[in-house]
């Protein structure tokens, strides 16, 4: 489940920002010049889109990398 | 056309045809950003989420633009940059400080601004808010579509009615930069390519190639029997849908790999099916390939391949039949029929609503006869005796606009200077004291051929210059041009005051019959790739020929 979920999310940051990132690799934002404001709603509307969860403002604002995508996407499955 | 291979194409439909767009799914198509005509984006609130989703849905729909994006400008300034379309994106929620009586005519008054400042398609996107004030405000954008060339509306109001309280994140705005939600951005991105720019870029598709085994109906014709093919209700739907395109003007054939004895009597025994026989005007029905049949079908329509729709269940005859013929749009209906039924209703270069011309089959259908009697005639006049060919000229028709535009831009074999005239330009001709447009109808005895010609005039120096002439390939072949061109330009000298007459002309790859139209009626050869021809005004003294009707409206 999780190895599915990391693999998509790197798809999904692959896609977005035109670079290879590998499954379970915690991109951040900071790491990554590509990933700017713009960048950065296309991926949260792309995970979810993928995933049918919805981030607050809040959320959105917090993400800095792949890892908060990530425990987003597993804390929706949990609850 | 669309640089997506014909194996490719399946996937891309299922993508961009499913009922709601996925934004991952989208990005997997892969497609590279757009570069074209540019599309430049008038708004007050973000548009940038929308941009990686035009890209694949106009490659799939055949045609690219540049959207460029302009400031956030509530005031609705004019850009100051060329281009070639525009689309009007506001919240109009950011107006609260004026009335609902003050909105629609404010807005009204920039939209005609932006009308004048450039041609091309102009696009607004309407108040998806629901309430009163959206509904007049919404109300006002119609009637100015209605009245505007080339104008149309985005319906976001329509979007959101479906999607509910889905189509806006409100609390995000300050984060996203816009009210909408990205369902509501994602489609609004899908009506604006497929639905509102798409007639006026994508090329047109006129006529469907039909498969039967597991597309009209579930089941094998030659296993299961006439009574043994089921009509499931998604495969009524798709017959019905076939149905409503074809009472458009859209021209269907069957082409199907049967027996043509079995699927007579399909269609003979099954009473049910909503599809009726007499709406195909073309069977191709036999073992050889299906390549082949949609080449026949063209060759007996006079249209090229590539204006088909070929819809099949089969892959590998969609593979085989894309390959054969480059450009031919493809449609795959191997999943479940509601889900063909959803793309054949929104594919793009299908005709608008109410403007192809509804009788194309049974005018389609005449010219065989047509041509029997042309044969068995002692001569031209007693042909045209024969034909009873009615000539019905008009004058200006500004309310023919889109049509005229339509044979400006679409007219292939008879189109004199190749001009492609946009609805703004038409507008001109029609509108302008020292211009004028001559929107020619035909019918005979044998089926109403509908508009078929349009001349584009314009007076210099007391000269009549013929900007366009064009004349459709169905009213191609019944030896009626020089009585149609004859009696437009006398009508367009008369209109403008000029005492002589020249014609403008480019040669282009398809147009040779009416260049050689031209070197006939002026009894010279034409020469260079573009020109213009003078022509003694003593050439359209005479009256036309006695055996033809002419009648004058709007004169």
């Amino acid at each position: 489940m999780t190895e599915r979920i990391d693999a998509e999310i790197a798809e999904i940051l692959s896609l977005t920002l035109g670079r290879p990132v590998a499954a379970g690799e915690n991109l951040t934002r900071a790491d990554e010049p590509k990933w700017d404001s713009l960048k950065h709603l296309e991926i949260v509307f792309a995970v979810e889109g993928a995933y049918g969860v919805a981030f607050s403002p809040e959320e959105i604002a917090a993400v800095t990398g792949a890892a908060d995508l990530k425990a987003k996407v597993l804390s929706a499955d949990a609850a | 056309m669309t640089g997506i291979p014909a194996l490719d194409r399946l996937d891309w439909q299922a993508t961009l045809f499913a009922p709601a767009l996925n934004r991952l799914a989208v990005m997997r198509l892969g497609a590279p950003a757009a570069t074209g005509p540019v599309l430049r984006v008038v708004r007050n609130h973000a548009f940038e989420t929308l941009l990686p989703v035009l890209a694949p849905l106009m490659q799939f729909a055949g045609y690219a633009m540049s959207p460029v994006l302009g400031e956030y400008d509530d005031s609705l300034n004019l850009p100051d940059e060329p281009y070639d379309a525009a689309l009007v994106w506001l919240d109009f929620s950011r107006y609260g400080r004026l009335d609902d009586d003050e909105l629609g005519p404010w807005l009204a008054g920039r939209l005609a601004a932006l009308r004048a400042h450039a041609g091309g398609p102009l696009v607004v996107a309407n108040s998806p808010d629901g309430g009163d004030r959206a509904t007049r405000l919404n109300a006002a954008i119609d009637d100015w579509a209605t009245r505007t060339p080339a104008a149309a509306v985005l319906r976001l109001d329509r979007i959101a009615g479906e999607l509910g309280a889905r189509a806006f994140s409100e609390d995000r705005a300050a984060v996203t930069g816009t009210r909408y939600g990205d369902p509501l951005c994602l489609e609004a991105a899908r009506t604006l390519v497929f639905d509102v720019l798409a007639p006026f870029h994508a090329a047109p598709i006129k006529a469907l190639a039909v498969d039967l085994d597991n597309t009209l109906y579930s089941g094998v014709l030659g296993e299961d029997g006439p009574d043994g093919v089921g009509l499931t209700e998604g495969h009524a739907a798709l017959q019905r849908e076939i149905d409503r395109l074809a009472s458009q003007g859209v021209l269907v054939s069957i082409v199907s790999k049967n027996e043509p004895a079995d699927v007579q009597a399909l269609f003979a025994a099954r009473a049910d099916f909503p599809l009726r026989p007499d709406r195909i005007a073309s069977w191709r029905v036999g073992w050889g390939e299906k390549s082949d049949g949609v080449r026949a079908a063209a060759a007996q329509f006079n249209i090229a391949p590539d204006a088909f729709l070929l819809i099949d269940d089969n892959v590998g005859e969609l593979v085989q039949v894309g390959s054969r013929h480059p450009g031919l749009r493809l449609l795959h209906a191997g999943g479940e029929a509601a889900d063909t039924v959803r793309a054949l209703t929104r594919y793009p270069g299908l005709p608008r609503a109410g403007q192809a011309f509804a009788g194309r089959a049974a005018d389609l259908a005449a010219n065989a006869e047509r041509a029997a009697m042309a044969e068995s005639a002692p001569d031209e006049e007693a042909y045209l005796a024969a034909l009873k060919a009615e000539l019905t000229f008009a004058l200006d028709p500004v309310e023919d606009r889109v049509r005229l535009t339509e044979l400006s831009r679409k007219t292939n074999q008879f189109n004199l200077a190749l001009r492609r005239l946009d609805e703004v330009e038409v507008d001109r001709y029609l509108t302008q004291s020292d211009r004028c447009v001559v929107h020619i109808r035909l019918a005979d005895r044998l089926a109403d051929s509908g508009s078929v010609a349009v001349l584009f005039g314009r007076r210099a120096d007391g000269v009549l210059i013929v900007d366009e002439l064009c004349i459709s390939c169905r009213a191609l072949g019944r030896k009626l041009e020089d009585v149609m061109v004859t009696e437009a330009v006398r009508g367009a000298m008369r209109r403008l005051g000029a005492d002589g007459l020249a014609f403008d002309y480019r040669i282009g790859p398809r147009n040779q019959p009416a260049v050689d139209w031209l070197a006939g009626f002026v009894g010279q050869p034409v020469t260079g790739e573009a020109g213009r021809l003078n022509v003694s005004a003593d050439r359209v003294a005479e009256t036309p020929r006695a055996a033809v009707s002419i009648r004058w409206t709007h004169d």
